[in-house]
């Protein structure tokens, strides 16, 4: 194509392609490689024994129905329609969040940091750039397509087809360039990379919502969400290509609309102009603890959220977990040796380990933000003022206790409230908070750990989520694969008593806080006796 | 006392070697050039001073207090830029500013607007539309703002327009005229020859010269050119004279500065019509050194 808009279009999809291509790679590899490998694991859950007329009666409960979407061929719930049911909107979801990215980094941001300007000054079409995005993000899509179609083909199961592994992988790839295309559209109002993914992240959620709104309670917003949409092919049951087409449309529509916003602006502005910030620092922003809550602020308030609907979402389930467990032949197993404590007991004991170890994610993240701040350079800004290193220190260290503390407890508190809405013979509150906050010390001992890295090996900060990692593994593949007892003494998350099913251990709550102290003191000296770089 | 007194300070990396041995001083009320090439060690030897750096061996002191130490105290009366500015991208420039002038102590201080006129800066964009100038700008107004003993700027002006250069020129002499002491490094030549009354040169992470300017002038030559009535003869034998050529009327030549006055006084014999005498400016100075070193 050699005309204004597109010229030189075809050499710009091999840079990003290059550019791209482990990306790629990984992307596709991974979500075909997930999309097959769950195939034989649902069959385990669903048909060793089960009586799968339960579980999809399980699924069916509102709250499940909100998170996975609505149920469709329950009275024959085959190993497809459970796969359908359980996968299709997640992976779209995660094919979404792959496009945002990838749309994003080749519009806005190479605009943003000049790139595109480069690019422009070469006899380039004006609107071959967003042209080549276009057409890499759909040969990425089309990759995952036929991965993903290969795979599932390779692990086919009772109830699945041919037809319906194209179908399903079909609505990843028309609802991921969906959102391919509103990103495009996002990245001409928006003038920077930030609020382009932040804005698009939030139009994922409020699709995603609105389907669970509809799905619960009115069909026509899930029509109007094309993640709603995308479930009405009832894939495995009905096997509908009519939302494809819609959705294909509609897509179109929206990556048009790109276009045209693309051609009447501006290099490097947006439609919406970037709004004056504050002229002078609010009363809070007055030392370094003011910038570090200030910094830690927006992932604060998400982690807590997070965490606080995660709960909910598995607390929802207590109320059918019983007759759940009683038809599972592989959860008996897991659950059903121990004669003192029902299985729920057991379960929520299992739930809250891991949901102690999910909040320990934005523990480490806070914790490791000093590091992160000296390879941006930033660090430096605050260390040439009057402001010692180990109050630098501090400053994300607090927040780090903080989340930990104020997790655990509304996780409690959640748990019990709507426990209590489903449960016949709930636990009690003070159950539910001495679960949660008997692994505040292991939390600590991972901030110890990460204090530590900061301190001694600031570039190896990666260290502390592997091991974090490896405590999953451990305490979570533990329960289904009966691993050895000792393994699970080198994580402090396998150390700590599950209560209610095993005793409260005050002596080793208070060995691991000590062990957390002496971690952080030691990463405390080693701050403070070594270079900072930047 | 000095501001700043470096001895024999060794900075190493793993085996490579940032500073060998460097001596700095820097006396009470004196505005001090700091030059060298790229990759020299002058950021090094800054980051040492700052307490972010701790050097292998050698003592460095700021006020007399060691500044690895005693970092904290020193601060107090430091305001330094640093060459490469990188700031938080949701924050508005005005914000930075502000947080840096409280980071000193006083909670509810503000950036004065004079200032920020003075540099033609806009306070409430977000940090992550600046471009280096603009991002330099916010640093040189949080030092400006605020009252210190010692500047430390580090290549402070590399990123703004002539203008600006300006400006920053003025508020230097500024606190030079209120007895404050400045350590400027940089690699453009004139601004330090404006600015500072003495200067170090660094080179591969060694001191390799240090004095006053009219000093170090006496290292290198002056260049003349002159038009005489009588021809020049015996000009080439003379041996503090160098590098002659003729143009037109007139010949050229450089003489050691040292021997200025004996070269004067030869030319007076041979009945001057038009003398012109240019000192040596820095950039010969900084080219004779590296020419040297180079080899």
């Amino acid at each position: 194509m050699n005309n204004r808009f597109f010229a030189s279009i075809r050499p710009l999809v091999s840079l990003i392609l290059r550019r791209d291509r482990l990306r790629i790679l990984i992307w596709t590899v991974s979500i075909g490689g997930f999309l097959g490998a769950l195939i034989p694991l649902l069959k385990e859950y669903f048909t060793s024994g089960a009586d799968n007329a339960v579980s999809a009666q399980m699924l069916e409960n509102p709250a499940m129905v909100a998170i996975v979407g609505p149920v469709y061929g329950a009275s024959n719930y085959h190993t497809g329609a459970a796969y359908g049911n359980m996968m299709l909107l997640f992976m779209a979801v995660t094919v979404a969040i792959m496009d945002i990215f990838m749309v994003a980094r080749h519009t806005r941001q190479d605009e943003e940091r000049g790139r595109l300007e480069m690019i422009r000054s070469l006899p380039v079409g004006r609107l071959a750039g967003l042209g080549a995005t276009f057409i890499a993000t759909l040969l990425t899509n089309l990759l995952v397509f036929l991965a993903g179609t290969g795979f599932m083909y390779f692990f086919m199961e009772d109830g699945m087809t041919l037809t319906g592994c194209l179908l399903f992988n079909a609505g990843l790839l028309v609802s991921g360039l969906f959102f391919a295309a509103t990103t495009a559209v996002l990245a001409q109002v928006f003038t920077n990379n930030r609020s382009v993914i932040s804005w698009s992240f939030a139009l994922l959620l409020f699709l995603y919502c609105l389907r669970g709104v509809g799905d619960v309670s009115n069909e026509t917003l899930s029509l109007i969400s094309p993640l709603g949409l995308v479930l009405r092919t009832k894939v495995f049951v009905d096997n509908d290509w009519w939302p494809i087409v819609i959705l294909f449309l509609i897509t179109c529509t929206v990556a048009a609309l790109a276009f045209i916003l693309a051609r009447i602006r501006d290099l490097g502005s947006g439609l919406l102009p970037e709004r004056k910030g504050h002229a002078h620092a609010s009363a809070l922003l007055c030392g370094p603890g003011g910038l570090a809550m200030r910094l830690l602020r927006t992932p604060f308030i998400i982690w807590t959220l997070v965490m606080v609907i995660l709960a909910a979402m598995y607390a929802s389930v207590f109320g059918d977990l019983e007759s759940f467990m009683d038809s599972n032949e592989m959860l008996k197993l897991v659950f059903g040796q121990n004669p003192d404590h029902s299985p729920t007991e057991q379960f929520v004991g299992l739930i809250i380990v891991i949901m102690s170890m999910i909040g320990t994610i934005p523990v480490l993240s806070f914790t490791f933000r000093p590091a992160a701040e000296e390879v941006r350079g930033r660090a430096e800004n605050i260390l040439s003022k009057a402001i010692s290193r180990t109050k630098y220190l501090t400053t994300y260290l607090v927040p780090g206790l903080l989340i930990s503390l104020l997790t655990q407890v509304l996780m409690a508190l959640t748990f019990w409230g709507i426990g209590s809405a489903v449960m016949d013979t709930p636990p009690s509150l003070e159950t539910f908070l001495i679960g949660f906050l008997s692994f505040l010390p292991a939390m600590w001992v991972f901030q110890g750990v990460g204090t530590l890295l900061v301190g001694v090996l600031p570039k190896r900060t990666s260290l502390a989520y592997l091991y974090l990692g490896f405590s999953f593994i451990v305490v979570y593949m533990g329960a289904l694969m009966n691993l050895p007892e000792w393994v699970k003494k080198f994580t402090p998350f396998g150390l700590t008593p599950q209560y209610p099913v095993d005793d409260w251990n005050f002596p080793l709550l208070l060995a691991l806080t000590g062990v957390a102290i002496l971690l952080t003191i030691i990463g405390y000296l080693g701050y403070n006796r070594r270079n900072i770089g930047g | 006392m000095n501001m700043i007194e470096m001895q024999d300070i060794t900075k190493k990396f793993g085996s490579f070697t940032a500073l060998d041995g460097v001596n700095l001083s820097v006396g009470e009320g004196e505005i001090h050039g700091f030059i060298g090439p790229n990759g020299a060690g002058k950021t090094t030897t800054i980051r040492v001073l700052m307490g972010i750096l701790k050097a292998t061996s050698g003592t460095a002191t700021i006020f007399g207090k060691d500044v690895w130490k005693d970092s904290v105290e020193i601060h107090k009366r430091i305001a330094y830029v640093p060459g490469d500015v990188n700031l938080w991208s949701n924050l508005t420039g005005g914000e930075v500013i502000d947080l840096f002038l409280r980071l000193r102590g006083d909670k509810n201080a503000k950036y004065p607007k004079d200032l920020i006129e003075q540099f033609d800066f806009d306070p409430r964009k977000k940090c992550r539309t600046y471009s280096k100038g603009n991002r330099q700008k916010v640093a040189l107004v949080a030092a400006f703002a605020s009252d210190a003993d010692l500047y430390i700027f580090d290549e402070p002006t590399s990123g703004l327009d002539p203008l600006m250069e300006s400006v920053f020129k003025e508020h230097v002499q500024k606190v030079t005229r209120e007895g404050k002491s400045i350590l400027l490094s940089s690699h453009i030549l004139s601004e330090v020859e404006e600015l500072c009354n003495q200067v170090s040169i660094i080179r591969q992470g060694k001191i390799i010269e240090t004095g006053t300017l009219t000093e170090l002038r006496h290292l290198t030559r002056t260049s003349i050119t002159v038009t005489t009535k009588e021809p020049l003869l015996g000009l080439a034998q003379l041996p503090y004279v160098f590098d002659i050529s003729t143009k037109g009327d007139g010949t050229n030549f450089s003489v050691d500065t040292e021997h200025l006055g004996e070269a004067i006084a030869y030319l007076n014999g041979k009945d001057i019509l038009d003398l012109k005498c240019l000192p040596p400016s820095l950039e010969e100075l900084f080219m004779s050194h590296y020419a040297e070193g180079g080899h």
